[in-house]
């Protein structure tokens, strides 16, 4: 356990902001992927990278969190990605960009979702392959749907 | 113009929240007493019925009575395994999300026969029970005061635990409707977006 948190933990975290804006809700969404991870690894073969095998497992736990009723806090309540743009460590541009590209990839449907994170994860089209079940010269169409998508959002944002 | 490289830097650029192991430890034995929990209830039902079965035997009962526990337990019986059948999705374990989404949907498909059935049961079982009491009334020559007040007791406890039960399948069925709903949306976007 200590070892997946040391090694996967922050993936899992960035994983989670893909499906849930709200930095409270995505907490537990972390713990969750975290807690289903460690169960699966039992059904892990070695047939496939651990790497790309956990991403999976998350990604799947991600979809169900979309699927699935979560307690919704009241509005006033919610600090979108508060942790992720409120600290001091970022400079106010980077934050802002950062925002634009959660949101962005939040509006993206499932299936570029997942294949987006993985490619700003930096995992090879064979890889993104992998996890998402596609064939690798479709991955390639998709990212760079995805890429356009990204940096015209970006673009827009600093017009 | 921005290029990928600066794409995966900006998402990287994230304060990631690191769960402690204690917290999730503390999910893991949330899910394990829940489980126990499901294990419990089910020791129960059992306890009750092998106390119960012995009384059905000895002719403590009334023929009827007997009858009727009878057509009960076997109804009890059927459902369990109908229902653990409609469960078999839930020990299935897939990786890939295309099938992971199948599995969810088979899951969700199930828990709403089990919501429709349950409902169902409870009807069929509140109208079977007003049809043969009256029967087992005349039958034990019951006298029309006794017949009222254990008519009236045995109404009470019909509407106290099938109104629970059938309460319980319609919030079920409601939240499994939602559920499914929203993976069909899904599946949807999935279809449109390849």
């Amino acid at each position: 356990m200590a070892s997946l948190l040391k090694e996967y933990g922050a993936l899992f975290d960035r994983v989670a902001a893909a499906y849930e804006a709200n930095f409270a809700i995505r907490q537990e969404l972390t713990q969750e992927i975290v807690f289903h991870v460690w169960q699966s690894l039992k059904h892990f073969r070695g047939d496939s990278q651990l790497k790309t095998y956990v991403l999976k497992i998350a990604h799947n736990r991600g979809v169900q969190h979309v699927s699935k009723e979560v307690k919704r806090i009241q509005p006033e309540l919610i600090t979108e990605d508060s942790a992720t743009v409120s600290g001091a460590d970022y400079e106010a541009e980077q934050a802002q960009q950062l925002n634009i590209l959660m949101k962005t990839i939040r509006e993206l449907p499932l299936s570029q979702r997942q294949v987006a994170t993985l490619y700003l994860e930096g995992l090879s089209y064979q890889e993104i392959a992998e996890v998402s079940g596609n064939t690798q010269s479709n991955v390639g169409v998709m990212i760079n749907r995805i890429k356009t998508k990204l940096q015209e959002a970006l673009n827009h944002a600093n017009t | 113009m921005q290029t990928p490289d600066d794409l995966q830097k900006i998402w990287q650029t994230q304060t990631s929240y690191v769960p402690s192991e204690k917290e999730v430890k503390a999910l893991w034995r949330k899910n394990l007493w829940n489980q126990w929990g499901y294990v419990a209830l089910d020791v129960i039902t059992w306890l009750a019925v092998i106390w119960f079965f012995p009384k059905m035997v000895t002719n403590e009962l009334h023929i009827m009575q007997q009858i009727w526990l009878y057509t009960f337990l076997g109804l009890g019986f059927v459902y369990t395994i109908y229902f653990n059948w409609l469960r078999r999705f839930s020990f299935r374990f897939n990786v890939q999300t295309m099938d992971y989404l199948n599995l969810l949907t088979q899951q969700k498909q199930s828990d709403l026969t089990i919501a429709r059935t349950s409902k169902k049961l409870i009807v069929f079982m509140t109208l079977a029970f007003f049809i043969w009491y009256p029967i087992f009334a005349y039958v034990k020559e019951l006298s029309m005061h006794e017949f009222l007040i254990s008519m009236l007791k045995s109404s009470v406890f019909l509407a106290v635990v099938g109104g629970l039960v059938y309460w319980w399948a319609h919030w079920f069925q409601n939240s499994s409707q939602r559920f499914l709903d929203k993976l069909a949306n899904m599946r949807d976007l999935q279809t449109k977006s390849e």
